[in-house]
C-alpha cells in the first residue's frame, strides 16, 4: 500500500521567475481543489441550515440561505415521529457485532488461506472469492427464502448470521497476511511451536493495524447497508437508521426540515468519527479496490 | 538472514514431514471452518439454488412448478425488463465517464501539491460522502434537486433555467448520475491517489530535465503509469453503476413512470413487491451474466493500452 509523502521540492535551486511561475500555479491548483471541496461540503451545510429552519422557510423561493430563528423543533418532532434514538442504537449495536464477527471468523481463515497448506486449498479459498463476485441480486432471493423457513423473518438473527463470514474481510486480511516477512514465524516453528503458537503471537500481533482497518470497513459497510434489513427487518422497533430514514419519507406529516434533521442526525457521528480514523479506512479501501 | 530461512524450514520440514502436514492440515480446518460454513450457507449454496429457482415459477408460498428456461425466455420479451436494461445503459454511460474523468482530475491536482496537509485535508473532504448512510444523503439530494431546491437557485445565477430534475423523465437519470458522481468519487479519487504516489519520481526529474511541459508530462508519464489503475477504477465503476439500487429507489423510486427504473430496482420490485421469486432470480442471472460479459470484454482489451510493467 502506498502512502502519499510529501513530495522533495524539487525547484528550490531554479531562478526567481520559474518559482514565482510554480507558486502561481500552486495557488490556481488551490483555488480550483476548493471550489470542487464546496460542492461536496455545500449540500452537507444546507442539510443542517435546512434542519433548523421552519417549514415556511424550506419552501420559499427563492430560498433562504439562514434560518431568522434557530430552534430545534424539526429535531423534537423527529423524535416523535418515528422511533430515532432506537433505531440508532440498533444501527451502532448490530454494526459493532457484525463487524467483530466478521474479524473473529475472517482472520484465522485469512492466516489459513496465506501461509497454511491443506488439502482443498484453493477450493474453500475460491467459494470465498466467489462470495465476493456474484451479484447480491442472485444470492437475496435463496437465502431471503432461507430465513423465512428458518423463522427467523423481522429478527435480528436474520440479520446477524448470514453477515458473520464475510469473503471480503477474508480477503482484505488475506492480502495483509501474505505481505508479512515469514522469517518470524518460521523461528517459532523450528523451535518446536505450533501453527496456533505463531499465529496467536507472531502474526496476530502484527496484523493490529490491519485488523483495525477491516474492522472500521466492516463497520461502515453494515453501517450503511440497506437492502438486506431493508427486506429482513419489518416491526419499526427493530429498524436500522437507514430504513428508518427512508420510512419517515412515507410519513405523511413530515416536511422537509424534519427529514434534514433526522439525516443530520445519521450523518454527523460517522462523518466526525471518519476526522478521527480516516487513514485507516482510505487504506483498507484501496487495498479493497486494488484486489482486481 | 531473509533467504536462509526457508531453506532452514524446508529442511526442518524434511525430516518431520508427516507429523507436520497432519498438525497443519488439522489446523487449517479448524481456522477456516467458521468462516467457510459461512461462506458456503449463505454464498454458494445460494447461488446453486438461485439457478434452481429461476427455473421455476414458485411465488415464494406455493408449491413451485418446474417450468424449464421460460423465466429467461420471458425476460427477453419483457418489455419492462428490456426498458430497464436501456435505463441501466443510459445511467452507466451518463455516470462511469464523468465520475472516472472528475476523480483522475481531482487526483492528479491534489498529486501536485506540494503542501502534505492541504493534501490530507482534500483527499479527506472528497472522499466524505463515502462514509454517510446512502439514504441520508439521497434524501438530502432530492432536496437540493427539487424544482425551487439548491442546484436550480445556483443553476440560476449562471443564467440556466433548471429542469424538475426528479419529476422529469429526461432528466430523472442525468440526477441520479450527479448524485452518484458527488457521493462516490471519493473512491476513485483515493485509488488514483496511491497509484500517482507509485510513480517513480526519477521519471518526472527526468521529463523535467529534458524540458517536458506540464500536459506532455502528464501525458507521456502519468497518464501511462497510472492506466492500470484508470481501467481497475472504469470496471469498478461499471459494475458498480449496473447495480444502481439504493440512489434511484429513494431518490426517483423509478419514476416517474418507469423512466428511472434500473434493472437492480426492477429485480427487486419483482421479487419482494410482487413476489415472482423464479423470474426475478433468472433477471439476476442475466444481469450476473452481463456483468461477468463485460468483465471479461474489458480484461480481454486492456492489454491493448494498459502498462502492467510497474504493478
Amino acid at each position: 500500500m502506498t502512502r502519499s509523502e510529501p513530495a522533495p521540492e524539487v525547484l528550490t535551486r531554479r531562478d526567481v521567475s520559474l518559482r514565482a511561475k510554480s507558486q502561481g500555479s500552486q495557488a490556481a491548483l488551490l483555488g480550483l481543489l476548493t471550489l470542487g471541496a464546496v460542492v461536496i461540503l455545500l449540500p452537507f451545510a444546507w442539510m443542517i441550515l435546512t434542519a433548523f429552519k421552519t417549514p415556511a422557510e424550506a419552501y420559499t423561493w427563492p430560498p433562504v440561505w439562514l434560518p431568522a430563528k434557530w430552534s430545534v423543533a424539526n429535531f423534537t418532532q423527529l423524535f416523535n415521529t418515528i422511533p430515532f434514538a432506537r433505531m440508532f442504537f440498533n444501527s451502532v449495536w448490530t454494526s459493532v457485532l457484525i463487524a467483530s464477527l466478521n474479524i473473529l471468523s475472517a482472520a484465522p481463515a485469512a492466516y489459513a488461506f496465506a501461509r497454511l497448506r491443506f488439502p482443498g486449498q484453493g477450493l474453500w479459498f475460491g467459494s470465498h472469492l466467489l462470495s465476493l463476485m456474484i451479484p447480491w441480486q442472485v444470492t437475496i432471493i435463496p437465502v431471503f427464502l432461507l430465513i423465512r423457513y428458518l423463522g427467523w423473518y423481522d429478527s435480528f438473527t436474520a440479520l446477524i448470521v448470514p453477515s458473520i463470514a464475510s469473503g471480503f474481510t477474508v480477503f482484505l486480511l488475506f492480502q495483509f497476511f501474505r505481505s508479512l516477512p515469514r522469517s518470524l514465524e518460521e523461528s517459532v516453528l523450528i523451535d518446536g511451536g505450533s501453527w496456533f503458537t505463531a499465529l496467536r503471537h507472531v502474526a496476530l500481533p502484527a496484523a493490529k493495524g490491519a485488523i483495525a482497518a477491516a474492522w472500521l470497513f466492516s463497520f461502515l459497510g453494515n453501517w450503511q447497508s440497506f437492502i438486506w434489513p431493508l427486506i429482513v427487518l419489518q416491526s419499526s422497533e427493530k429498524m436500522l437508521l437507514p430504513v428508518g430514514l427512508l420510512s419517515l419519507q412515507n410519513q405523511y406529516s413530515v416536511n422537509i426540515p424534519v427529514l434534514m434533521a433526522g439525516a443530520t442526525l445519521s450523518t454527523l457521528p460517522t462523518v466526525i468519527a471518519y476526522m478521527f480514523v480516516q487513514r485507516y479506512l482510505t487504506d483498507a479501501a484501496i487495498t479493497s479496490g486494488l484486489k482486481g | 538472514m531473509q533467504n536462509a530461512a526457508p531453506l532452514v524450514t524446508l529442511t526442518a520440514r524434511k525430516r518431520r514431514a508427516s507429523p507436520m502436514r497432519r498438525q497443519e492440515t488439522l489446523m487449517a480446518a479448524l481456522l477456516i471452518l467458521p468462516s467457510t460454513l459461512g461462506i458456503l450457507a449463505f454464498a454458494v449454496l445460494p447461488i446453486a439454488a438461485s439457478l434452481g429457482i429461476s427455473l421455476t415459477d414458485w411465488g415464494g408460498l406455493s408449491k413451485p412448478n418446474f417450468v424449464g428456461l421460460q423465466n429467461y425466455a420471458t425476460a427477453l420479451q419483457d418489455p419492462r425488463a428490456t426498458s430497464a436494461l436501456s435505463h441501466t445503459l443510459i445511467y452507466v454511460l451518463l455516470a462511469v465517464p464523468t465520475g472516472v474523468i472528475i476523480s483522475l482530475t481531482l487526483a492528479v491536482w491534489i498529486n501536485n501539491l506540494k503542501s502534505g496537509w492541504l493534501r490530507t485535508v482534500f483527499r479527506t473532504v472528497y472522499y466524505l460522502p463515502m462514509v454517510t448512510i446512502g439514504v441520508a444523503v439521497a434524501l438530502l439530494w432530492q432536496v437540493l434537486l427539487a424544482p425551487q431546491g439548491l442546484v436550480n437557485l445556483i443553476l440560476g445565477w449562471l443564467g440556466v433555467h433548471g429542469p424538475n430534475w426528479l419529476g422529469s423523465p429526461a432528466w430523472v437519470l442525468p440526477a441520479v448520475a450527479v448524485f452518484s458522481v458527488w457521493q462516490g468519487s471519493g473512491q476513485g479519487i483515493i485509488l488514483f491517489l496511491a497509484s500517482l504516489a507509485s510513480v517513480p519520481k526519477e521519471l518526472y526529474e527526468a521529463s523535467q530535465l529534458d524540458g517536458a511541459r506540464p500536459f506532455e508530462t502528464f501525458r507521456f508519464i502519468t497518464l501511462p503509469m497510472i492506466s492500470p489503475t484508470i481501467f481497475l477504477v472504469m470496471v469498478l465503476s461499471v459494475i458498480g453503476a449496473l447495480q444502481v439500487f439504493e440512489a434511484v429507489l429513494v431518490l426517483s423510486n423509478g419514476g416517474p413512470g418507469d423512466s428511472s427504473t434500473t434493472v437492480a430496482l426492477y429485480i427487486y420490485k419483482t421479487a419482494f413487491t410482487f413476489f415472482k421469486m423464479g423470474y426475478a432470480s433468472a433477471l439476476a442471472w442475466l444481469l450476473a451474466i452481463i456483468l461477468i460479459a463485460l468483465m471479461m470484454v474489458q480484461w480481454r482489451n486492456q492489454n491493448k493500452w494498459v502498462n502492467y510493467d510497474q504493478v
